[in-house]
Order: structure tokens, then sequence, then C-alpha cells
């Protein structure tokens, strides 16, 4: 993970004219967020020998096949608005204000933002799928101690959701404002304590 | 024992309360237990908040099942280019992009990574895949035909598709495949002891300290031993002539070929409970259900006495979950656990208990 934000801090100039050499009509920032959202999820399931080049190369391939869909894309909506009617699925429209893609953006940051434990047991859950005990064995620590890493990576993730509006509950009039210190207290104190 | 003092007396402030709703929520994701049932309901209809609360957290857990589709990005048709296109500029010689797929989840597989390296022949259009699993885990995974292949505990299984066959080496483990019928490519299980081949079929194979067994629970499969696998049925068979299994036969060999086991179905399905995440005991004494569970934990388990040893066991063991066996020994058949480290234990009986 590490390897891969690094290389991609470290060459954000080069990675954006990257993008705008190859997608210049597209919107680099997004592209960007994308082409590191793919190398993110990358690195945790390849061993990646040379981040840097990697990173370079997804950035290439992402804004070149962005640039071919793109032109494949607004074929298709003259299509639609030629055509007229489009089908809406009533289910899919909280996710059209927010897209899914951009939820699972701000969830990455989320959790590029908090200590690495907290994150990498939560990734396990619920990208890998693993249970509690089975994240506990990989990580060599309690389950409980999984427990509470887990669930503090869960409420600084609403927490930065609700920051950003995307909070799609309609509970949150309930001391929102002290929660988001709260839970680095608690990140401190609770899910710092190891035990073996 | 597991300490169960976690009992929530005091009406806190809010933050702490999205806290202990968190924690419900990890719980309840692992599975509750009657008591912590009961501890959950009774904290939940302790305040409305704590109900309120509650449900927003869940909400919040359920919003994080996005990042499940990591796994999709990863798998993007750009990042399999690149990591391509990255290999082969290396000198150091070329990382198949099956390879780099194959590295999944990161630190167990280290030790896999070396022995990957020395069969590489990857042909551009066969699918090759690496699945591990650890000690007390299981794996469900859907193969690129329809099949489907359980992995049980502490296995290790390459997948090798192309469209001349469909390959999976066991190297380590056991693992259940019920097989979709494709004539054109015949499925086929390798094991450092011999190959079995399928033919529509669900059966298991595994291959653990260089014992391999199959078992079948529907259709055939033919089993080609390795040299030296063949010798007891030598008189039965010609040269090259594999040997056909039915459904309801379990075979067996380590150094020679037993004869194979025609079993009832009943048996056959408690041979294959581990699927379930489950293994069965019908009255077996606790030395052998020790002995059973060992390759589901990484405790290291000690019984004191004889007559503790061969204590009748009846019920199932939930894999991965020793500790529930533990607190079922203690309940149901009165054993104390002595906890001699983190990995051992030693099981023993109290002498006031027992006239020994």
């Amino acid at each position: 993970m590490s390897k891969i934000l690094f290389a991609f801090t470290q060459n954000k100039t080069t990675i954006r004219r990257i993008v705008k050499k190859y997608a210049p009509t597209l919107e680099s920032e997004d592209l960007m967020q994308e082409v590191f959202l793919r190398c993110f999820a990358a690195e945790r399931k390849n061993l990646i020998l040379n981040p840097k080049a990697f990173v370079l190369k997804v950035a290439k391939n992402s804004a070149i096949s962005a640039n071919k869909s793109l032109g494949m894309r607004m074929e298709s909506s003259i299509d639609e608005a030629l055509g007229g009617e489009t089908m809406i699925d009533p289910s899919a429209r909280v996710d059209s204000i927010v897209g899914e893609r951009e939820k699972l953006n701000l969830l990455v940051s989320a959790l590029l933002e908090m200590p690495e434990e907290h994150r990498e047991a939560l990734l396990l859950k619920k990208v890998e799928g693993l249970k509690f005990k089975q994240i506990a064995t990989r990580l060599d620590v309690s389950v409980s101690t999984v427990e509470k890493r887990v669930s503090f990576a869960l409420l600084y993730c609403m927490q930065k959701m609700k920051k950003m509006g995307l909070d799609t509950s309609e509970l949150n009039q309930h001391g929102r404002s002290s929660t988001w210190s709260k839970v680095g207290a608690y990140s401190a104190s609770g899910a710092g304590t190891k035990q073996h | 024992m597991t300490s169960t003092n976690s009992k929530i007396v005091e009406m806190p402030a809010l933050p702490e309360l999205e806290q202990q709703a968190a924690i419900w929520m990890m719980r309840i994701e692992e599975g509750l237990n009657a008591e912590r049932e009961r501890e959950f309901q009774s904290w939940l209809s302790a305040k409305d908040l704590h109900r309120t609360v509650f449900e927003r957290v869940s909400q919040g857990w359920l919003e994080l099942d996005v990042l499940e589709s990591l796994n999709d990005v990863a798998e993007h048709a750009d990042i399999q280019k690149s990591l391509e296109e990255v290999g082969r500029e290396q000198h150091t010689g070329f990382l198949p992009s099956f390879m780099a797929r194959a590295l999944v989840i990161g630190s167990a597989v280290a030790a896999g990574i070396v022995a990957m390296v020395s069969l590489t022949e990857p042909p551009s259009t066969a699918i090759e895949d690496q699945y591990l699993t650890s000690i007390g885990e299981q794996r469900n995974v859907s193969l690129p035909d329809g099949s489907t292949m359980i992995l049980n505990t502490n296995s290790n299984s390459q997948l090798h598709y192309n469209d001349q066959s469909r390959t999976i080496f066991l190297r380590r483990g056991q693992a259940f495949f019920d097989v979709k019928k494709d004539a054109s490519r015949p499925f086929i299980v390798k094991t450092p002891k011999g190959d079995v081949q399928a033919i529509g079929t669900a059966f298991s194979v595994s291959i653990i300290d260089d014992q391999l067994q199959v078992v079948v629970q529907e259709g055939r499969v033919a089993l080609t031993p390795n040299e030296g696998g063949r010798q007891v049925l030598e008189s039965k068979l010609s040269d090259s002539e594999p040997i056909e299994l039915t459904a309801g036969h379990i075979t067996t060999f380590v150094e020679f070929l037993a004869e194979p086991e025609i079993v009832d179905l009943a048996e056959i399905e408690r041979q294959l409970d581990w699927r379930d995440g489950v293994i069965g005991f019908r009255g077996e004494s606790l030395e052998d259900v020790v002995q059973q569970i060992s390759p589901y934990t990484d405790f290291e388990i000690q019984i004191d006495g004889e007559a503790l040893k061969n204590q009748p066991i009846g019920g199932y063991f939930k894999i991965g979950e020793t500790e529930a066996l533990f607190d079922a020994l203690a309940l149901m058949a009165n054993v104390k656990v002595d906890r001699l480290g983190p990995d051992r234990v030693r099981l023993y009986r109290s002498v006031e208990t027992k006239t020994e």
C-alpha cells in the first residue's frame, strides 16, 4: 500500500501530464483519482516490483481506455436522446446522487487517513471477506483487538461520509459535532491496546 | 476461557454509545451466542437512543460493503495490461500476470511465490490462479467453467485452465469439487501421489502428510496413481489403466494403494461434513476428536488421563471455533481447560469429580 501511495505522490505531476496527454478532454483530477484507486486495489492483490513504472502504466492505460469509452458514451447518449425513453430504476436513485465509485473513492481516502492497522483490519473484513478470527490470526492479535480496530475504522468512515454529506441515514441529529474528535480519542485508548 | 466481563451497566454519553454500537455490530457480524444475544437485546432496549444509534451504525456498516468492489477494480483489464507491460519491460525477468494475480492477499503467500517460479510455463490463453487457506480457514471458489471448489483448512491449490484441459494442482490439504460437465476439457486434480480425473462428478481429494485420499460422492472418477502407488492392485490392473471409482468409494493410499473401500452414503456425507464448516462426531473418543480437529486449529491440545482420552464425544465441531469446543467440553464433559501458553492447552478432569 504505502509503496504505491508513495510512488503516486512522488510522481503526481508526471501522472497528470500522462493523463492529459492520453485523455485531453476528460477531467484530469477525476481520472487521477481513478488511477490511484486502481493502483491501490491492484497493490492489495499483486506483487508490484516497480511501483513507479506500474503507476505510470496504469495512468496511461486508464487514460487511453477512458478516452475510448468517452467516445462510446457520447454516441450512446446521443442514441438515448434520439430514442427518447430510458429506463429509470427508482432504487438506483440514491446511488445516482452519489455514485458508487465516488463513495468508494471517499472511503479509500478515509482509509488512507487512518492508521494502517485499522485500515488493514477493515479491508480484510470487507474486501477479502474474512472472519474476525481469521483476521486475528493473520495480524497476530486477539479477536477483540480486531473488533476494536474494525469498529474504529467503521466510525471513522461514517464520520467522513457524514462530513461529505454522503450520510444516507436521516438519524444523524444526535451529537454529530462531538463524535469526530471522540473517534480519534477512541483510537488512542481502545484500539491501541494489543493483547496477546 | 474467554472473559465475559463486558456487562454494560451505565448509560454513557453519545460517542461512547457509538463505540458500543459499533462493537455490537462487530459481534453480530461474527455471530452471537445465546448469552451475548440476550446481552445485546437488553442493551438495545435499555434506551431508545441505543436503538437509534445502533441503526445508524449498522447502516454505516452496510455502506462499507462498497469496498468489496475493490476486488473488481483490481481485476480491471487496464490493470492486468499494466502489470504485463511493466513485467515485460523488466530485465529481471518477466513476472507473468497470472503469477502476479496469484499472489492473493499478501503476507501468507510469500512462501508460495518461490515455489511457483519454477513451474512457469504460461500459454497466453491459459487461466492460472493460486488459492491458499490458512489453518482453520476454508474457501469457496467458483471456477471459471462453473465448477466449484471448496478448499479446506491449510491447503494449497493451483488452477490451470486452458482450451484442452482443466487442471487443479492440489499440493497440500483437501478440496471438494463439484464439476461441470465439459467433454472437450477433462477436469483433472493432480497431486504429488497421483491424478484424479472427474467425469461430471462431486468428489473430494486430499493430500495430507503424503497420504492421498479420494472420496466420491456422485458420478465417477478415474484415479491414476503415480509410480509405486499401484502395487497393491497390480494383479487386477493392466499397466496404464486408471482405477475407476464410483459414488460411495473412499480410497486412501500412502505407500501403496489400498483396496477402495465402499461405504454408505451417510458415511460419505459425514466424510464431507467439513464443506459446511463443521465436523461431526458420533461417540469417537476425545483423543480421536482432538486428532481430527488438529488440522483446523493452531492449538496444541494435550489430554491428561486415560479415562478422559477415551471419553466418547458426540456433536459438531465448528471449524475455526476451537474455543467453543473447549467451552462445550467444560460444560458437557466436566473437562477443565488449562492454558499452558497462547497456543497450548491441557485438558484434564479434576480429581473430585471422578474416582481416579
